[in-house]
């Protein structure tokens, strides 16, 4: 049985890998929570999923095509990217950003159709952010640009989705608010969401499983595996107390 | 709720519309300021034309002054459409790169693209003056054409060597500034070997000079402008991905090595073809796609393309006036017109801005 998204002994990095074989399943309706200390390879892991990058060796598999293999048109239609980067300077205002996502549907002049327009306002709402649709990247925050960012990846419609660590910007209640929607559209929408996070606290109060990084290997936890023992610890070379271990 | 949802999509609508809207004003504005502007250069030069004579070559109507007719036929007419030609291929150029590089300096003129069209011009006129003792003429203009789009491909294809293994374009910037540099130098030392008469001829084409061009020419340049300009309009949307950086336009489904090499070619088409005749004309290519984004307030390159080419016409249009009615001995470099008209006006843009954005 192969899942949506399918990791097969994949070795991961830019010039030597990372870690071991990676070997990881996640299905529709999944919400994943990659952690990991810094420099573990989380990032490495998602741009290598989204094809920015390329596997030393080993392969991902998106409902059992090979994601290197997809074509560069049609990869943007199964899985949608959200970087952490947050160096952009343009004029772009947020509304045309959100509607980027659109653009895997749309034609070679970009015309969008009522209903792209009617799903980048309805994501505009659920998101929040419908207040910022006529001001330009620059002149926003960055937390409100990585929700816009965020909102763009859904508005694209993919099975997939792919998060770096989305709550690095926000404020607490954004943060408990944007992982419950998260959560909302993987159960509802039947949707694949991978995102990295440090914000452990909160990211656990949503997700279905873990892919935790420690030192060299990757592997897939419930949350039920974290809460004994001391993997979690182990991996993060640190003793979390009593109070927030309870909330997992 | 089913009332609301109505009422909200009719304003959405409604907002559409009126952008677009305001856009086709703007676009039909500026096209009516470079039809003026047009027949403005064409009454200019030496000898005056009075307005009436240009509206009668162009209603087709029986020429009333057979010299006037000539002058604007054989003349002034296919400078002015060179003039325009090259504004139009400067810009979208500067536009590109700007884009591709994500970086508002950019532009044919920073990374070397003109200086490589410069150095196939210089071994031309004055390495053939060197070797072969041609008498310091420019030689035949498709041969000229030939040797700056030459030389601007040479440069293009170490740039493009360069960035298949460095990724980071802020460092290509910096390798194509390099490159100009070693460029210019091989053009001194060639100036310095060469006799005068070559020498001379190659300062005044790097001058930029829009007098010299025949209809010959401009059947040259239009066809190659008219490609490059389509070319580029179909790269429109995924030239928009591009702008948000290289790995969040590859997750964009954007084949950024394929695009890569397109931006590159058009632009040492355009900036070689447009070189070759009017000499390095810097400063348009980084400042018309400014303009651009400050009056139509947006990133969106279909918008931004034909809205660049029309504000890089009308700026060298208006340069080209310049040069004709300053002075009455004789023509200034268009360069230099279109530095010190153009320098100011960005200042006041980014003053304006608080911060240049792409």
């Amino acid at each position: 049985m192969s899942g949506l998204l399918q990791i097969e002994n994949l070795l991961i990095g830019y010039d030597k890998a990372l870690t071991n074989h990676i070997n990881l399943t996640a299905n529709a309706g999944d919400i994943i929570c990659v952690v990991g200390r810094n420099g573990t390879g989380k990032s490495t892991l998602l741009n290598t999923l989204a094809g920015v990058i390329k596997p030393i060796e080993g392969n991902c598999y998106i409902k059992g095509k090979e994601i290197n293999k997809i074509k560069h048109t049609e990869r943007s239609s199964v899985i949608s990217y959200v970087t952490s980067r947050l160096d952009y300077l343009s004029n772009f205002k947020i509304f045309d950003l959100v509607a980027i996502g659109r653009s895997p549907y749309t034609n070679i002049f970009d015309k969008r159709s009522e209903k792209d327009i009617e799903i980048i306002h309805q994501y505009l709402k659920d998101f929040e952010i419908s207040y910022l649709k006529d001001k330009p990247l620059y002149s926003v925050s960055d937390g409100e640009r990585q929700r816009a960012m965020i909102c763009r990846a859904f508005v694209q419609e993919t099975p997939v989705i792919l998060l770096d660590e989305p709550t690095a910007f926000l404020d607490y209640y954004s943060k408990n608010k944007l992982l419950q929607k998260l959560s909302e559209l993987a159960i509802i929408d039947k949707k694949c969401i991978v995102f990295s996070s440090h914000d452990l606290e909160i990211a656990f109060k949503f997700v279905s499983k873990i892919w935790l990084f420690d030192k060299n290997n990757v592997g897939q936890f419930e949350l039920e595996d974290l809460k004994s023992g001391n993997i979690l610890e182990t991996a993060m070379s640190f003793k979390f107390n009593q109070t927030s271990s309870h909330e997992f | 709720m089913g009332l609301t949802h109505v009422i909200t999509s009719t304003i959405i609508k409604k907002l559409i519309s009126m952008s677009r809207v305001f856009n086709t004003i703007l676009f039909v504005s500026i096209s009516i300021i470079l039809g003026i502007l047009v027949l403005i250069d064409l009454k200019t030069g030496q000898i005056d034309i009075a307005f009436k004579e240009i509206l009668n070559f162009f209603s087709f109507s029986e020429p009333q002054d057979d010299g006037y007719y000539l002058l604007v036929k054989e003349f002034r007419f296919p400078r002015v459409l060179v003039a325009v030609l090259t504004g139009v291929a400067l810009s979208v150029s500067g536009l590109l790169m700007q884009t591709i590089f994500r970086n508002p300096l950019a532009g044919p003129y920073v990374l070397g693209i003109s200086s490589g069209a410069s150095l196939g011009v210089a071994l031309f006129v004055l390495g053939g003056s060197m070797f072969v003792g041609v008498q310091g003429a420019l030689g035949s203009n498709i041969s000229l054409l030939i040797s700056a789009g030459a030389g601007a491909a040479f440069v293009m294809f170490i740039i493009l060597a360069v960035s298949v293994r460095v990724r980071d374009n802020i460092s290509i910037l910096i390798i194509g500034i390099l490159i100009a540099g070693v460029v210019s130098s091989i053009v001194s030392i060639l100036q310095y070997y060469a006799n005068d008469i070559s020498v001379k001829s190659f300062v005044v084409w790097t001058m930029g000079n829009l007098d010299a061009v025949s209809y010959n020419d401009v059947m040259l340049i239009l066809p190659i402008v008219v490609f490059g300009l389509l070319g580029v309009f179909f790269m429109s949307k995924n030239l928009n991905l591009s702008l948000l950086g290289e790995s969040f336009a590859k997750s964009m489904g954007v084949n950024t090595k394929v695009q890569r090499i397109l931006v590159f070619s058009f632009v040492s088409l355009l900036t070689g073809t447009v070189t070759a005749f009017c000499g390095p004309i810097g400063f348009i290519g980084i400042a018309a796609p400014h303009i651009a984004r400050w009056i139509f307030n947006t990133a969106n390159h279909f918008v931004l393309i034909p809205a660049s080419s029309l504000i890089g016409a009308i700026f060298i249009v208006s340069s080209d006036i310049l040069t004709h009615s300053i002075t009455n001995q004789g023509i200034l470099p268009v360069n230099a017109i279109t530095a010190i008209m153009g320098a100011p006006f960005i200042i006041w843009i980014v003053m304006q801005n608080k911060r240049t954005v792409i």
